[in-house]
This record gives C-alpha cells, structure tokens and sequence, in this order.
C-alpha cells in the first residue's frame, strides 16, 4: 500500500465579478434539535392521546420531548407507569406526599401510596403542538379568499 | 411483568432471544418457531418478530451513554462494548461500574450488566458472573482468587473458544479456564495457532487484545434473509439475491467503502432431507458500490449454484475485500471512461438520497423484481418507538 497526498484542488467555479457580501458570514442552519434536545442519549418523543392535560396546554396528539437524565422534581409535567399503565401527568411530591395531578377537572387526581407501583419514566421538557387544525381549508398565505 | 418473551430472527423463523422466564422453560436458542407452538400456547409466551431499527437505535444511545464514562470505547456488537478503564485505577472500579449500570438504566431503560478485569477476555468472564450477579456489576481483579474462578468457568465459556475447539480441548483432558491458562504452551500453539496463545496469555492477565476503536473500517458486510416461502425458480432467486445486493451496496456506499470480492450463497431447509446449500464467490476486477456492477456479477453467481428441483430457504450476499472509496485503482482493463463513472456516481447518490428521504426502497432497480415473493414476514413486529414517526409511544 502506497500512501497518497492529497492536494488540495479548488473544485468550485470562481465567478469573475462582484463577491457576495454574505460569502464570509454563512453559518450552518438552525437546527431544533440543538434548541430542543440536551441529552439525545436519554431523550425519546412520545404522543399524547385525550385531553387530562389541556390545562398545561398538552393537547390529544401533541408530540411530547421527554428527558430521561433528569430528575423529576415537585412540580414537574412526568410520564410515568402506574400500575403497569403508562401515563402524563403533573408530579405532585411535597411532605411526604406524592400524587399525580391532571391539569383538567372532568380527571381525577392518582393517589401514590404504599401499595401503588410507581415508575418515573421521564421528564417531559416540550410540547411540541400544532396550530393548524388538521382538516383545514388550505387558504394561500398572505391573501384571504 | 415476568412474562415468558422469545424474539424471532428474520422472517419469524427462530428463537434468536429469550427472556429468563423463556431458559427456564427449556427452549433452546436458535430452536424453529413451529417446534414450540405448543409451549407458547400452554405458557401464554409473547412472541415478537425482530424489530432491528428500534434495537439499533437503542443500542446506539447505550454506546454513546458510555462514551461519558471512558475516552476509549469499542463496539464490539449491537450490545456489547468494551471500555478502556486504565486510566481509573485509583477509583474503585466497581462503585464506577454501578455509575455506569444506573446511568444506562435510567437514560436509556436498558439493564446492562459490567464486567471489569485486566484483559479482555477475562472482561468477558467477568461480565458472565456479573450477569448473573444481583447487583449486575463484578471486578475480577478486586476478588482475592482469579484461579478459583476460572476453574468454575467451562473452557466452551471463553471468548474466542468456539465449538470445535473446546471439543479438542475436553479431549486433550482441558475442561475449564483454569487448565486452559496452566495448559502446555506448544501444545496450545499446535492446534490453536497464535490465538491460542493470545488466550492464555490473556487468562493470565496480560492484555494483548489492543482495544479496537471506532475508525477501524469494516472488513465485510452481509446480507441475508430467510425466506416466508421456499422459492424454487431461478427468476425468484436471481431477484432475492438481486435485492439483497442492492442493500449491501447502499450500505457500502454509506460507509463510504467498495468491495473487491462477492460471494453469493444459498441454501434449503436444514429440518428437510436432501439439505442443499451452495455459494460462489467472484473476485471483482476493480472494487466497487455500484449496484447495477455488483448485481451483474451476483446474477451470474447466483446461475451457478441454482438447482432446479429444490426449494430454497434461505439466501444472501456477503461483500469483503472492503476497500476505501478512495482506494479504488483503475485497471488496464476498465473500459468506462470518467464521465460514465461520474455519471454512475451520480445515479447511485440521487438514488441514495431519495430513499433516505422517501423511504428504503422507493427507487430500486427492476432487477430486484416487483412482486417479491420472498419478502420477510414480520408480522408480530413491536412498534419502532423511537425511530418512526407512526410508531411514537402514545400516553395519555
């Protein structure tokens, strides 16, 4: 095996004329990711169904970013698995209390005691909602008609 | 939970993963699916067809989890992985595995379990006895007789002792780690050639298995499925075998490698008298990716070992003599000029590219046939939670 050097050759066309101003400020695209997620390693999406949540503006079919390097503290919008059924709620966990709260009044409240198995499956960090209704008369932005 | 669970390979022919609750009802690995129809009824044992893109995406975030825990880390599967800890010796390494074991488990969901030692192999053994520890951590080095536990560890149990070695091995009257690390030297070096003598070494406790690391190219890719059907034409076979090629040259062209040597194999059912298998292997004139290229040559292989009259099972193409893209010498007898290359280069990245976003398969080449017989069955495929959109988990 031979080893090679490489030369570098200018493959791009130089157009004879006037630079782009812009040519030394490009900067990569904005990415949601970077914005959004901090530990891709522990980080999963999951969708929401009904509407337990509406009151913490998580509606059915909402795309849920879930962290799972974090630590659920009081307070905090969790996924968790109670009694073997996965759920989202608010994590109510103050005086030796611990609950897991709708943020809607036609649900109730899940008691954690004792006998209840309680699993933190993650911390949700986003919503990620749609304000588009999904069946909508596409109307050509700019112009009602 | 503590239900039975088997995970079948390709096509939903064979048990490839079973649960514990599965082992202790005596069903073997690799056992066909139809043997145990009866024992996943009486046991009410969930059945799940491989789901390989949820696994590689898991897999990958259990690697890069421990990449926080090491500079060094070598992949060496989808779910093993060693990690330089050298640098650590002045913590204790187990409280440091229990780190790692929590991290894993509360990222990613899943249960690893860590095994630490001097050398590579002992790794291995170390990490069996972890598996079946409580806590799913064990340090050799910390335990006060490595020889008392190699002298539990059956010699077929070592890395790298395959079957037929260990069956030399009883019979020269070595049955455990420890008489394999205690065994003659030149007879080891004899039968076993230098990894013989690697391994002992390595028993030892002298490291001479460097750690592999990530930028060390492939040496072979294979891809090979079984059959829903048997198929017993040779039009069918020549598509199979013409599809399986175009996946192994987009997964060339991804890792950015070309192939000098194809070979192309098939075979019947091994639980079927008059057991047929076959393969043929071409040395191509000038590596390449090119799909249209590979599948020139794999069509003319898989001519050679087709046999009217019998009903094959399984088949595949397996690539090696991997070389670089940019390795690719010409020869005297390469008659396409440059811009026909270009031109080929180019078709294969917009095919590339469109599949990527479209969907595996949206371009193909009509070679790989339209009706498609032989496509696997998956039918008790889990969702792929994490990799597919339709597939996200749903909470309510």
């Amino acid at each position: 095996m031979s080893t090679k050097l490489e030369l570098p050759l200018q493959n791009c066309s130089v157009p004879a004329g006037f630079p782009s101003p812009a040519e030394d400020y490009v900067e990569h695209k904005l990415d949601l990711n970077s914005y959004l997620v901090t530990h891709p390693a522990a980080t999963f999406f999951v969708r929401t169904s009904g509407n337990s949540m509406t009151g913490a503006h998580i509606h059915d079919g909402d795309l849920l970013i879930v962290d799972r390097s974090l630590e659920a503290t009081h307070g905090d919008i969790v996924i968790a698995v109670v009694q073997g059924e996965i759920t989202v709620k608010r994590l109510h966990y103050q005086k030796g209390e611990v609950a897991l709260v709708p943020e809607n009044a036609g649900y109730k409240t899940i008691f954690i005691n004792e006998h209840s198995e309680l699993h933190i499956w993650g911390v949700v960090t986003n919503v990620i909602h749609s304000i588009r209704p999904k069946s909508q008369k596409k109307i050509r932005s700019g112009r009602l008609q | 939970m503590g239900k039975p669970v088997v995970v079948l390979s390709n096509n939903d022919g064979c048990v490839v993963a079973r649960s514990q609750e599965v082992k202790d009802l005596g069903i073997k690995m690799g056992v066909p699916v139809f043997r145990i129809y009866e024992l996943i009824k009486r046991y009410d044992v969930q059945v799940y067809s491989s789901n390989y893109s949820l696994y590689g995406d898991l897999s990958g975030r259990v690697m890069s989890t421990l990449a926080y825990f090491a500079p060094d880390v070598e992949i060496y599967s989808i779910d093993e992985a060693f990690i330089d800890l050298s640098g650590f010796r002045y913590r204790d390494l187990t409280e440091y595995g229990n780190e790692i074991r929590q991290r894993v488990l509360q990222w990613v969901g899943i249960p690893v379990s860590v095994g630490i030692a001097p050398t590579k192999t002992l790794a291995k053994l170390a990490n069996l006895i972890a598996k079946k520890s409580n806590s799913g951590v064990f340090d050799l080095s910390v335990y006060p007789s490595i020889d008392e536990i190699l002298s539990q560890v059956d010699v077929g149990d070592i890395w790298g002792v395959g079957f037929k070695y260990a069956t030399w091995l009883r019979e020269k009257g070595i049955n455990t780690a420890l008489q394999l690390k205690n065994a003659d030297e030149s007879l080891i070096r004899k039968k076993m050639g230098i990894v013989g003598v690697k391994l002992q070494l390595e028993l030892r406790g002298e490291s001479c298995l460097a750690m592999e690391l990530l930028d060390n190219p492939k040496k072979g890719t294979c891809v090979s499925r079984s059959f829903p059907q048997s198929i017993d034409t040779m039009p069918e076979l020549k598509e199979a075998i013409a599809s399986f090629t175009h996946r192994a040259a987009e997964k060339l062209r991804r890792q950015k490698q070309a192939a000098s040597v194809i070979t192309v194999f098939a075979r019947t059912s091994p639980f079927r008298d008059n057991f047929y298998s076959n393969s043929a292997t071409a040395e191509l004139d000038l590596s390449t990716n090119y799909t249209l290229e590979l599948s020139r040559v794999a069509a003319q292989l898989t001519e050679s070992i087709y046999r009217k009259g019998q009903n094959f099972k399984k088949a595949g193409v397996i690539m090696t003599g991997l070389v670089s893209e940019k390795q690719v010498q010409g020869n005297l007898f390469d008659v396409s000029n440059d811009e026909e290359k270009m031109r080929s280069r180019n078709l294969m990245s917009v095919m590339d590219t469109i599949n990527e976003i479209y969907g595996r398969d949206t371009l193909r080449f009509a070679t790989t046939g339209v009706i498609q017989v032989w496509k696997t069955k998956s039918e008790q495929r889990s969702p792929k939670y994490t990799t597919c959109w339709q597939d996200l988990l749903e909470v309510s």
